[in-house]
């Protein structure tokens, strides 16, 4: 129902500016504005806030802001790289009758989603990490160790699978890992802030670390239902 | 006085000694004390001096100053609007008098006349007290109580905090509320959003929104729509609540959300000028407690700023930045031709009028444990208060009213922007060096 209400608040002619990248190539969700989809991952659908992807880097990491904000770049990074790959990966490879180019239209494949995705997701950050050791060493020491921690993250593969899901054009899956990975900044990077508010304060020794960590999740979470209905 | 000064000294042994009696209920006690007495401990014998001493008991006490013209015209306009609903009803011919049904402070004092014109004060107080006193009352006895049982297990005295609180919960939550309901809110909201945080000072979220919020999301027909804002005596079959059976009638944001170019004239002249730019400032219309008069809320605001309790950076950045919002936002959607809500045609500062973002930014957002420590901050925080409230007031189609979600998500995000402050800062010195 969301995206429905969605659809129709941004769906207007008008946002040409943003609309005018969208391939208009006959898919479902033809017409949608990137600037709709942007905002959508990013505060109404927040991969972590309302889905609770990526909750295990999450935890681990949110001790420190700077850490975090790291981590929340290198989620970016990964999965505007990862979500596009898929999307080739669906469109040309697994979805049925995606062969037709190889001579195989009735051909699919899809059950085989999850073990390409991992697959995939895994070879690219493997790949691109080493790149970025070999040609950008500062780079690497300021997103590096991050990159092997988030190629398993379900934050990453859920995203891949929402962009199937939803039938995004190549242009919007684009969008849609970036913006939904700049969620996942945000809500880290707060989480982070509030925990090293947190680090003198008098919790209940059970609730200590992760505790305390899971009922402000879930109060920030409350508090983005702010976005839920735009 | 004196009196007082012994009994408690004489306690004293019995709650302080290691074996004694009562020594596990300790922080009662401290708390019955420092409720009576000042602390003694004002000055050193040498040394430095306190020369003003502004401990949480006298900025608590001036909050709760603060809050009392509004609790004051809440008791008498949760009267009058009662008052004004039944007659309305009794003038279609939808309720007789001898169907009005009396609640508890009326059976004591005695029900009001009906069938002379215009009801005496006296029964429109007896009303308003016998709605807002359950409220204020369940509200402080609750809260108290998982504050003061925390203390006793953790050994710790029981603070202030709570007795701001507990009055701003009172004057957030429509007069209708079920007070099982709201027993529920505040439990939720002191354990959860206060005490496993370490208490008082440590919270990241206002405990009252949070009171709010969890009503709001956890009973939504208890806290939003358009037959709630006006009390009753009665629940309807099936309606929790005490509400007035068959009256209903939207309140101002609810009216504008669903207007279009006209919403100012609507607001103007809906039901005989209801929501006149009269009454919206001084309060003669339905609501939360707190969000009634614009008028008492503006005193409040003096007692906070004169008492240099609340924060005018915040209080001042909140107000430009819903006007700044209230006036761009209509702009850049026709200009972009987004679809228009009723909200983008009224003006910048009837905005202001409506609502409880007075309130809000006023007693809610000035709250300096949730809100960020630094100066900078405080300007980034109250500004974005203001442009989300407009935001979910115009662009989102599910909730009329802004203030409380805005003021939640910004209580998320203050200690991340006290973190770029102070990181900002910390760089501009180093580079200075």
């Amino acid at each position: 129902m969301i995206s429905e209400t969605i659809l129709t608040s941004f769906d207007c002619a008008s946002l040409n500016w943003a609309l005018s990248a969208v391939p208009q190539d006959g898919s479902p969700e033809e017409g949608v504005s990137l600037l709709g989809i942007a905002l959508r991952a990013i505060f109404v659908e927040n991969i972590l806030l309302a889905f609770f992807l990526g909750m295990c880097s999450y935890l681990a990491i949110c001790k420190r802001v700077d850490s975090s904000v790291g981590l929340g770049i290198a989620v970016i990074f990964v999965l505007g790289l990862t979500v596009p790959l898929n999307w080739v990966i669906q469109t040309y490879i697994l979805a049925p009758g995606a062969l037709s180019w190889a001579g195989m239209p009735n051909s699919d494949l899809s059950y085989l989603q999850f073990l390409t995705f991992i697959a995939s997701i895994a070879a690219a950050v493997q790949v691109v990490e080493m790149a970025v050791d070999k040609f950008s060493p500062k780079l690497y020491a300021a997103l590096g160790i991050f990159l092997p921690l988030i190629a398993v993250n379900c934050a990453i593969l859920g995203s891949s699978m929402f962009m199937v899901e939803r039938d995004y054009t190549f242009t919007q899956s684009v969008v849609y890992g970036l913006s939904s990975g700049t969620g996942w900044l945000l809500a880290i990077v707060s989480m982070a802030a509030i925990r090293w508010k947190l680090r003198t304060a008098h919790i209940p020794g059970p609730l200590k670390g992760l505790g305390i960590t899971f009922i402000t999740t879930g109060l920030i979470a409350m508090a983005f239902m702010t976005f839920s209905g735009i | 006085m004196q009196f007082l000064r012994n009994l408690v000294d004489k306690q004293r042994k019995l709650y302080h000694q290691k074996d004694s009696k009562f020594h596990k209920v300790w922080p009662l006690f401290d708390a019955m004390e420092t409720f009576l007495f000042a602390p003694d401990f004002r000055a050193g014998k040498k040394g430095v001096h306190v020369r003003d001493y502004v401990d949480l008991k006298r900025v608590m006490n001036s909050v709760i100053l603060a809050m009392v013209p509004c609790l004051l015209w809440a008791f008498w306009n949760t009267g009058v609007q009662h008052f004004a609903a039944v007659a309305q009803l009794m003038g279609d011919g939808k309720m007789a008098a001898g169907d009005y049904v009396t609640g508890w402070l009326q059976g004591l004092l005695g029900a009001p006349d009906l069938t002379v014109e215009g009801v005496s004060s006296f029964d429109t107080i007896v009303f308003g007290l016998q709605r807002m006193l359950p409220i204020v009352i369940v509200s402080y006895g609750v809260g108290l109580a998982i504050e003061g049982l925390f203390c006793i297990i953790r050994k710790e005295e029981v603070s202030e905090g709570y007795l701001v609180s507990g009055m701003l919960i009172a004057l957030i939550v429509p007069a209708s509320t079920p007070l099982w309901q709201l027993a529920i809110g505040v439990a939720f909201a002191v354990v959860l959003g206060k005490e496993v945080f370490g208490g008082t000072g440590m919270n990241i979220f206002n405990p009252a929104m949070m009171v709010r919020a969890f009503l709001f999301f956890a009973f939504p027909a208890q806290m939003s729509g358009d037959t709630v804002w006006v009390a009753g005596n009665t629940s309807p079959t099936g309606v929790p609540g005490n509400l007035i059976d068959g009256y209903s009638e939207p309140t101002a944001l609810a009216l504008v959300k669903t207007a279009g170019e006209n919403a100012s004239e609507l607001l103007a002249t809906h039901a005989d000028g209801m929501y006149s730019h009269a009454n919206l400032f001084f309060g003669n219309i339905p609501g939360s407690a707190g969000e009634m008069s614009k008028l008492m809320v503006l005193l409040g605001a003096a007692v906070l700023l004169i008492t240099g309790v609340g924060s005018w950076r915040v209080m001042v950045a909140g107000v430009i930045g819903m006007l700044g919002a209230a006036f761009v936002v209509p702009i850049l959607a026709d200009w972009s031709h987004l679809p228009m809500s009723g909200g983008m045609y009224l003006q910048p500062w009837e905005h202001l009028l409506c609502g409880g973002f007075l309130f809000g930014i006023v007693f809610m957002a000035t709250d300096p444990v949730s809100s960020p420590e630094t100066n900078i901050g405080k300007w980034v925080y109250g500004l974005l208060i203001g442009v989300f409230t407009i935001l979910v007031r115009m662009i989102n189609p599910a909730y009329p009213e802004g203030t409380m979600l805005a003021i939640l998500l910004l209580n998320a995000f203050a200690p991340t922007i006290d973190h770029f402050v102070v990181s900002a800062n910390m760089k501009r010195r180093l580079k200075r060096s």
